[in-house]
């Protein structure tokens, strides 16, 4: 390990064997989180893909030293070889790659992607045994994504390797030049709907920022967790054991939700005109520029304002409430092991390895993101980097309140294509929310019946 | 050429004739075998693989196919999205090629008729050319950008727009707006092949032309004209089959929105491919295209058996 740049003590560090932990009397035990297994004992070779955390620096470096530097260093008889991808390159490479039973042995998968991996077959069981933790310290609903038909219970075939949600931000100094206590964000969507009016109207900022881009799964994580709070769904994946069968897009809740969208863009025209064709650049640019009073964004954009504009006044709070309930999207990744790999012990040392609380934190929390396990939650890495991170608190907050994607295998579709092109139907004036809703649900319906 | 005998029966000599000319064919065979067999050895595998692909069914849920048929020729014929995607494609296609060609050749005459910095000219005016398709986008989704952009900056100044408007999300400017794009960064092809026929020209016919009193524009227009129209005829195929088959530019700008009033047929081919897990139907697409673009392409090639003026 001298040789690969890590002394002992740095060693037992990343491996969770802090020395303020075991000062604090906190020995994480094997119900915590995996042990390492012996060197010795992982030979061969091991593929590996994953995606970028880019733009974010911490996260970047965090992976790269896991990947190229602390991983290599346990296993000096394993052959591992690492590829990092852009987020929207993996998933059609990994797509065509695993179809045709070839590289990588493990990936790490949007949360998204997983349905279409496990659903076909392509992804190895993982047991609590041979991941030496149970699987009680990932968030239950994180887990759906990893069984067959996002089902509640039975065989997982990936493991969480972070947890991530959206939040509220918004901008203080717009709050009170439009009169808003800024200190007292909005508590419900409709609250939400009539700030966004206030602000435009008195200030001439943008009240909201809307992202509605075809093609594009930064819509539908803005979009859903409106309509889920009105009460609708994609299918049934508000109930506590979701079928994934029952189409329910055309309910009340979610032409509800398009009407409060409707209402920012055509009526009160609150919102940035570009809506239809930004993914969430535009929103972001205009929030740092003091030209957006509120955004739906990721944990790490936060951290961005603050390097890039530290005295934006700044402040955090959880999605608004709807008629219903409060609700966001279950964001995060999946580790899959593919089913037809060689050297399934390598990949679940790798698996145990970024696990651990330290890098679990570092790897999550570097990516603006959180760890997936409970004792990396509860770890000292995790205090520290919670203080380094703006609203932290309020993202483990929302937590509780994740709701997951569409978990079938045509999940993809709904998520990118089918949601977006209902939305822009409405804000481009062709439809109806109802019309809209409808047509989108009997688009669903043809799918799955197919 | 082969001198026959003018007093042997006339089905000889046009034998003899023949075979004269297709040795003449045959002869450069071997020096274009090489790259023959590499394309043939890289590009076969992967075309016949889709032909194969677009008869099977290949369903989302699973890595196994079974023989479908047609029933994906049918599928993506009779999908709207589909079909809206071929006329969108024809739009970009013809926008792209006609403005490609009109600015190639008046760029090329431009530069052609440069005697001072026509180097650094003829430089900067590849430079669109030369620039990667990612970066091309990621500028001009800048350059559109409703509040910081620069061409709503000019249009808002100069008074023609009250106030900002986002083309990209508009549903009748989104796809002028990306035409334009793909123009700017493809007409420095049109004007190296326009300016490499302009110089190939014999001088000595245009100054006759000159002396006799033709004024620049008959001259073009009756002399250059008719010596670069194999060189327009080719550069059109070349262009319109280029121009068909982008992906880049829709997909980073628009996404092919709004609404699909920017999805060209390759965007619609990935989407299929990648987002629907439909690798069938993609492949059917794929095919369907191709069949569009051989037709086009035999049309247009059959054109060039004419003979060009003063060759024999």
């Amino acid at each position: 390990m001298a040789e690969a740049g890590y002394t002992r003590r740095q060693a037992l560090k990343a491996a969770g064997f802090g020395a303020a932990g075991l000062a604090a009397g906190r020995v994480f035990t094997s119900r915590g989180f995996a042990a390492n297994p012996a060197a010795a004992s992982i030979s061969g070779s091991l593929e590996a893909w994953d995606w970028s955390d880019a733009p974010s620096v911490p996260g970047e470096q965090a992976q790269a030293e896991f990947y190229t530097k602390y991983f290599p260093s346990l296993y000096k008889n394993l052959q591992f070889r690492s590829t990092i991808f852009g987020y929207t390159d993996l998933l059609p490479k990994l797509t065509v790659a695993w179809r045709a039973g070839n590289l990588p042995d493990i990936a790490r998968c949007a949360i998204q992607w997983s349905p279409q991996f496990v659903g076909a077959g392509q992804c190895a069981e993982i047991t609590e045994e041979e991941l030496g933790m149970p699987f009680s310290q990932f968030i239950p609903g994180a887990l759906l994504s990893d069984r067959r038909n996002g089902a509640s219970e039975g065989a997982l075939y990936g493991i969480p390797s972070n947890n991530e949600v959206m939040f509220l931000l918004y901008n203080k100094s717009l709050f009170s030049k439009a009169g808003i206590d800024p200190n007292k964000p909005p508590a419900t969507w409709a609250d939400l709907v009539a700030y966004s009016k206030t602000i435009h109207d008195k200030t001439g900022a943008y009240g909201f920022g809307l992202c509605a881009q075809q093609t594009n799964g930064n819509t539908s994580y803005r979009f859903m967790p409106v309509a889920w709070a009105c009460g609708g769904q994609i299918f049934d994946e508000l109930s506590p054991k979701p079928t994934w069968r029952k189409v329910g897009l055309g309910g009340d809740g979610v032409v509800q939700a398009l009407s409060l969208y409707h209402q920012m863009f055509n009526v009160d025209k609150s919102v940035q005109p570009s809506a239809l064709s930004d993914n969430e650049s535009d929103c972001e640019t205009l929030f740092l520029d003091e030209k957006m009073a509120m955004v739906i964004d990721h944990p790490s954009f936060p951290q961005q304002v603050k390097q890039l504009k530290p005295d934006l006044d700044m402040g955090g709070a959880m999605l608004p409430i709807g008629p219903v309930r409060r609700a966001v999207v279950l964001g995060g990744s999946n580790f899959h092991i593919r089913a037809t790999t060689k050297n399934k012990p390598a990949a679940l040392a790798l698996m145990k390895a970024y696990l651990a609380p330290y890098w679990n934190v570092r790897l999550g929390t570097g990516a603006g993101s959180e760890a997936s396990t409970e004792a990396a939650r509860a770890s000292p890495e995790q205090a520290t980097a919670s203080k380094e991170m703006p609203f932290n608190d309020i993202v483990f907050q929302m937590l509780p309140y994740g709701v997951n994607v569409p978990l079938v295998t045509q999940g993809a579709q709904i998520w990118n294509t089918i949601i977006p092109a209902m939305i822009q139907q409405v804000l481009s004036g062709r439809s109806t929310p109802k019309e809209a809703a409808t047509a989108a649900a009997s688009q669903v319906t043809r799918m799955i019946a197919a | 050429m082969v001198v026959l005998d003018q007093s042997a029966p006339p089905d000889l000599v046009v034998a003899a004739s023949a075979r004269a000319m297709w040795r003449e064919r045959l002869a450069g065979l071997p020096y274009v075998m090489p790259a023959v067999l590499v394309i043939i050895a890289v590009m076969s595998y992967p075309f016949l693989y889709c032909i194969y692909l677009s008869f099977r069914a290949t369903p989302s849920y699973t890595t196994e196919t079974h023989f479908a048929g047609l029933a994906n020729y049918g599928t993506v014929l009779n999908d709207p999205v589909f079909l809206n995607s071929l006329l969108i494609t024809v739009t970009w296609t013809i926008g792209s090629t006609v403005f490609d060609i009109l600015l190639g050749m008046g760029a090329a005459l431009l530069v052609n008729q440069l005697t001072w910095f026509r180097g650094p000219i003829r430089a900067a005016l590849m430079l669109p050319y030369i620039v990667g398709y990612v970066i091309a986008s990621y500028a001009w989704l800048w350059l559109y950008q409703a509040e910081y952009g620069l061409i709503n900056e000019l249009l808002t100044s100069w008074g023609v727009l009250a106030h900002p408007i986002s083309l990209l999300s508009s549903l009748i400017w989104a796809l002028p707006a990306v035409i334009l794009v793909n123009i700017w960064k493809t007409a420095p092809f049109a004007m190296i092949m326009f300016l490499a026929g302009l110089q190939s020209i014999p001088e000595q016919t245009v100054m006759a032309a000159e002396l006799d009193g033709a004024s620049k524009t008959r001259v073009f227009f009756e002399i250059k004209l008719p010596y670069l129209r194999r060189v327009i005829i080719i550069t059109s195929v070349v262009m319109t089959l280029q121009n068909f088959n982008t992906f880049t530019i829709p997909y980073i700008m628009t996404s092919g929105g709004p609404l699909n009033h920017t999805e060209i047929v390759s965007n619609y081919i990935y989407n299929d491919a990648f987002t629907n897990l439909d690798f069938g139907g993609a492949a059917a697409a794929s095919v369907v295209v191709m069949i569009i673009l051989m037709v086009f392409a035999v049309l247009y090639v059959g054109s060039l058996n004419r003979r060009q003026p003063g060759v024999v």
